[in-house]
């Protein structure tokens, strides 16, 4: 049996190598992107799949077609590279908001595009990484809320549209995952403790393969009824404005 | 009273700058210019630009050329506010497809997106009170500038990082108006 094919920005590290590992247990031939060599080397050799090596934020990077050219098709393309600062709006300087805006939405839209005429040749689907934040957002992380709602709107607007066409596009909307974004506006950053993170209403801080799990699902054949969606998987944080403090283990 | 209207973008802009200052310029450096010479108390960000249609079909460099003129300067606006730490009442006026998108007109149902999320982050910040008109095409430009000198004028503190959509019901419930129209019949 043939395997399926995909593609996933940002995968060599955090949700996005966790999305590799799942997919390649799940029988998925993998093209893992990022910009380090080193890193989507030992990505795809970990998981038996293929390195691209690009930067997507750069306009004329050709990611999706390599990874199509190395594969041999694309059964799904997940657009999960991105870039967070952590700053509210009047400390978000000029520089930094461009390079978010041009990471987690033009790019996205680029590589969309990128990704259409071979997601139409397989009848295949789109997965953006989105976020918790752009559901409700957070005045701290301005900027990649903003971001976040726009890559929201996209996914809706372009399963409106490509869905003629037979291709799905979803989004995932991961709440706080350990070990926390390592792409900033201002470079990689080494994992911090998550013990002052707000503990969701299950409890648990996510991890990589919580939201593997549900990438997984929505690229899969039992997803193909499902399109438009932005799912969230953040262990109920979004449920209600105060479910921070459900957890037992929270002050009230 | 100091009112000051930022947009590029037609009938509404207009209407909402009757006997105010009216920056037409959406480039982000002459925005801060702008803001930090009139120190507004009241502020009008009309983003209302024509239709470049569904997102999947407009290069990207266009979608980008859009969004500098409305959602990068609208929030160097409200960054200005913030450094000037002004009293100010904000609006900013766009599309409806910022709440419902509408995917024959996504680029602007995917900025307006933004504008929303950018009020709501932006209507935290203090001394500032930011909401969001949301209109459609046919809306009368002069309905607008009614809502938004209420929204502008009020000394309400509750009405803060708030949308009012205003198409007539069009966005209410799905196919609002093909339902009209069966009902009609």
């Amino acid at each position: 049996m043939t395997p399926m094919r995909a593609l996933v920005t940002g995968g060599t590290s955090g949700i996005g190598a966790a999305i590799c590992r799942r997919l390649a247990t799940d029988g998925w031939h993998v093209a893992v992107a990022g910009r380090s060599q080193e890193r989507a080397d030992a990505m795809a050799a970990e998981i038996g799949g293929v390195a691209i090596v690009g930067d997507v934020g750069n306009s004329t990077d050709d990611t999706v077609a390599r990874a199509a050219g190395a594969l041999g098709g694309l059964d799904a393309v997940i657009l999960n590279a991105g870039v967070i600062l952590d700053a509210d709006l009047p400390n978000t300087p000029d520089a930094d908001w461009d390079l978010l805006m041009s990471v987690n939405v033009f790019a996205v839209h680029r590589q969309a595009r990128a990704a259409l005429p071979h997601l139409q040749a397989s009848q295949g689907s789109l997965l953006i990484t989105a976020s918790d934040a752009g559901v409700w957002g957070e005045a701290p992380i301005a900027a990649y809320s903003i971001a976040k709602r726009m890559a929201l709107t996209m996914t809706r607007c372009l399963a409106a549209e490509w869905g003629p066409a037979g291709v799905r596009v979803n989004a995932i909307c991961p709440g706080d995952t350990a070990p926390g974004m390592l792409t900033t506006t201002t470079g990689r950053r080494t994992p911090g403790a998550t013990d002052g993170w707000l503990p969701p209403p299950l409890g648990t801080i996510l991890r990589g393969e919580d939201i593997a799990a549900a990438a997984a699902f929505l690229v899969s054949a039992d997803a193909s009824r499902i399109s438009g969606t932005g799912l969230l998987i953040d262990a109920g944080m979004r449920s209600s404005t105060t479910a921070w403090q459900a957890h037992p283990g929270v002050d009230r | 009273m100091t009112r000051l209207v930022i947009g590029t973008h037609g009938a509404v802009a207009q209407a909402l700058a009757d006997g105010a200052r009216f920056a037409s310029s959406p480039a982000r450096t002459t925005v801060r210019e702008i803001v930090r010479r009139d120190r507004p108390t009241e502020l009008a960000i009309v983003a209302l630009p024509p239709s470049l249609g569904p997102l999947g079909a407009v290069e990207t460099s266009e979608l980008e050329r859009l969004l500098g003129e409305t959602l990068t300067a609208a929030a160097a606006a409200l960054q200005t506010l913030s450094e000037l730490e002004l009293s100010t009442r904000v609006v900013i006026v766009c599309p409806t497809g910022g709440l419902i998108p509408d995917h024959r007109d996504g680029v602007r149902s995917l900025i307006a997106a933004g504008l929303v999320m950018l009020m709501e982050v932006a209507s935290t910040l203090p001394g500032i009170a930011v909401n969001a008109i949301l209109v459609a095409d046919a809306t009368a430009p002069a309905e607008v500038a009614t809502v938004a000198d209420l929204m502008l004028g009020t000394n309400a503190e509750s009405i803060n990082g708030t949308t009012i959509r205003m198409d007539g019901g069009h966005d209410a419930v799905l196919a609002a108006e093909t339902r009209t129209e069966e009902l009609n019949e």
